[in-house]
């Protein structure tokens, strides 16, 4: 993850010393995560999209989908792929090859759980079984990064997801010749929307000096020993695991931390539909013809 | 002859003891062959393991690892004075994790293009392992003890038998090379995967510090239900580590006893 270097040794303990009193530098507690706030369906060009702020990490979220054939190891399933680039990204902090293995782990880890059958159903993205899919590109862009950007990608990634319409088709199967054709439906208001519920959010648990919290800055991500980022269902369940940081953890922090995330997890799977919800509801008021879009936390919910 | 202190040159540490007096006898009934370790009987078939060190001569440290069909060479060149600016106050670690052509049923193409920002999903394996690699060593090696320098980790993976051994494999290869180079470890790393229905879990752990210097879960589990399989994990690392500590004692002790016959002679 990229580290800051904190000014001072007092720098350190000041801040390691808020943690300890369960009162952080911009006032949160410890298993407390920052303002979300996002807005839907902010691209005209892209089929889903989500712009989404997490305190002040901002990533955009664009769904797009290509037909391609099935592959010959699962030909009823159709294809998914997210990409997270942090290339025009300065605030990132770190550059060149570093850069690139960092923003490649979380597009790997976003991967895993789009790639779980337990998580998302990619059968719902065939087309004509052993014939046609949908290759859904999932590209997520960092516009700013303060820290967290696993799950600021990840908020991003399901509420995109989910407000996502996809291309209604009309499949047409020629008795005499045995040929498939398929066309796109030419009502553009036409389209079907995938099934997300299932899909998990990460939440990143960190260790800082004995005390596990969630949503670090970059400030606290420099005092953070290790940090384990865990991809949790609406039940609650553990999809995904990881571990990044450099420091090692004993056993009795590591189920205290999956506990953590486990609780906190549902919580924020229902804190984004709540919002995925308004954001449908608040997407007549501001249209397209808002400039002020990106910038303006008054179109956002 | 100037004196040390004269020419502020320093031999060696101030300090010295007989690396024997660490080394603990193991008792583990197994065949072991001359250079390493046979492990047969804790272990079902498919787990087996053989570990042997000092293969590639001209490497600082090197290392050869079988686990079930899985077969491992790891290279450790270095630490030596690092190419690249990117830190100064810790030595860096360069991991580079190659497939052979022939290590899978089907063939991997030696010639294909491993461009790091190629969109392919395959490519990005042995970037993923490395980076894995990666993050289970650093919490282990004593990086703040060669500044300016870097640790060149090389491995090629002669065959793999399945998905779940090969990060285990991978790690215990680079801890036993490790340690044959002879770079300061907090401690050995041992890594075990679980593959339950299509649950995998990996733990790399340190059993002397009992800390899990990383982990990684893709599969879905409660809370409860993973931490049984960690637990689990666990206890297959101590066995591994055992085995490991066999391989370097029987080692240490062969190199002790040649020294002796060398001075008599």
């Amino acid at each position: 993850m990229p580290r800051v270097p904190v000014a001072s040794e007092d720098e350190r303990k000041f801040i390691v010393d808020g943690i300890q009193s369960d009162f952080r530098l911009d006032g949160r507690t410890s298993r407390m995560y920052r303002p979300v706030l996002l807005a839907t369906d902010v691209v005209n060009t892209a089929n889903g999209s989500c712009l989404l702020k997490l305190g002040g990490t901002i990533v955009m979220a664009g769904v797009t989908f290509e037909f391609t054939r099935t592959s010959q190891e699962s030909p009823n399933e159709g294809r998914i792929e997210a990409t997270v680039d942090g290339s025009g990204c300065h605030s990132l902090r770190i550059f060149g090859r570093q850069r690139h293995l960092f923003t490649k782990q979380i597009s790997r880890s976003l991967n895993y759980i789009l790639n779980n059958p337990k998580c998302f159903d990619r059968e719902q993205l065939c087309v004509v079984k052993g014939h046609h899919c949908w290759l859904v590109h999932v590209d997520i862009s960092v516009l700013r990064y303060e820290g967290n950007l696993y799950d600021a990608c990840s908020f991003a990634m399901k509420a995109a997801l989910s407000e996502t319409k996809v291309p209604s088709l009309q499949v047409t199967h020629d008795e005499e010749t045995s040929e498939v054709t398929v066309d796109v439906c030419d009502d553009p208001f036409q389209f079907g929307l995938l099934n997300v519920s299932n899909l998990p959010v990460f939440i990143s648990v960190s260790q800082v000096s004995g005390i596990h919290i969630v949503d670090t800055t970059l400030k606290e991500d420099s005092v953070t020993l290790a940090r384990i980022t865990y991809g949790v269902k609406d039940n609650g369940n553990i999809v995904y695991m990881s571990k990044d940081g450099g420091g090692s953890l004993d056993l009795l922090n590591l189920r205290s931390m999956s506990k953590v995330a486990s609780d906190i997890g549902p919580q924020m799977n229902s804190l984004l539909l709540d919002k995925i919800h308004l954001s449908k509801a608040k997407q007549p008021l501001w249209g397209h013809v808002n400039e002020n879009l990106l910038f303006d936390d008054i179109n956002f919910v | 002859m100037l004196s040390n202190t004269n020419c502020g040159w320093v031999d060696g540490p101030e300090e010295l003891f007989d690396p024997l007096q660490f080394a603990v006898d193991l008792e583990m009934t197994d065949k072991s062959s001359d250079n390493g370790v046979r492990d047969v009987n804790s272990l079902k078939n498919d787990d087996r393991v053989f570990i042997s060190k000092g293969l590639i001569t001209k490497a600082n440290g090197s290392s050869y690892v079988e686990l079930g069909l899985t077969k491992i060479t790891c290279s450790i060149y270095g630490p030596h004075e690092t190419t690249t600016d990117e830190s100064y106050s810790k030595c860096l670690l360069d991991t580079s994790i190659k497939f052979s052509p022939f290590s899978r049923p089907k063939r991997i193409d030696p010639l294909r293009i491993t461009y790091e920002n190629s969109n392919e999903m395959d490519d990005t394996e042995e970037a993923e392992l490395c980076s894995m690699l990666e993050e289970c060593l650093l919490p282990c090696i004593l990086l703040h003890k060669y500044p300016k320098s870097q640790i060149d980790i090389i491995i090629d993976i002669i065959q793999e038998d399945n998905e779940a051994n090969l990060l285990s494999a991978i790690v215990l290869s680079t801890t036993v090379a490790l340690i044959d180079a002879c770079i300061e470890l907090y401690d050995t790393v041992v890594a075990k995967s679980l593959k339950i229905d299509s649950n995998l879990l990996t733990v790399c752990y340190m059993p002397n510090l009992a800390q899990v210097s990383s982990l990684f879960f893709d599969g879905e589990l409660t809370t409860n239900e993973l931490d049984k399989y960690v637990d689990e994990c666990i206890k297959q690392c101590h066995i591994l580590h055992k085995a490991i500590c066999k391989v370097i004692i029987d080692d240490l002790k062969n190199k002790d006893q040649e020294s002796k016959q060398t001075k008599i002679a």
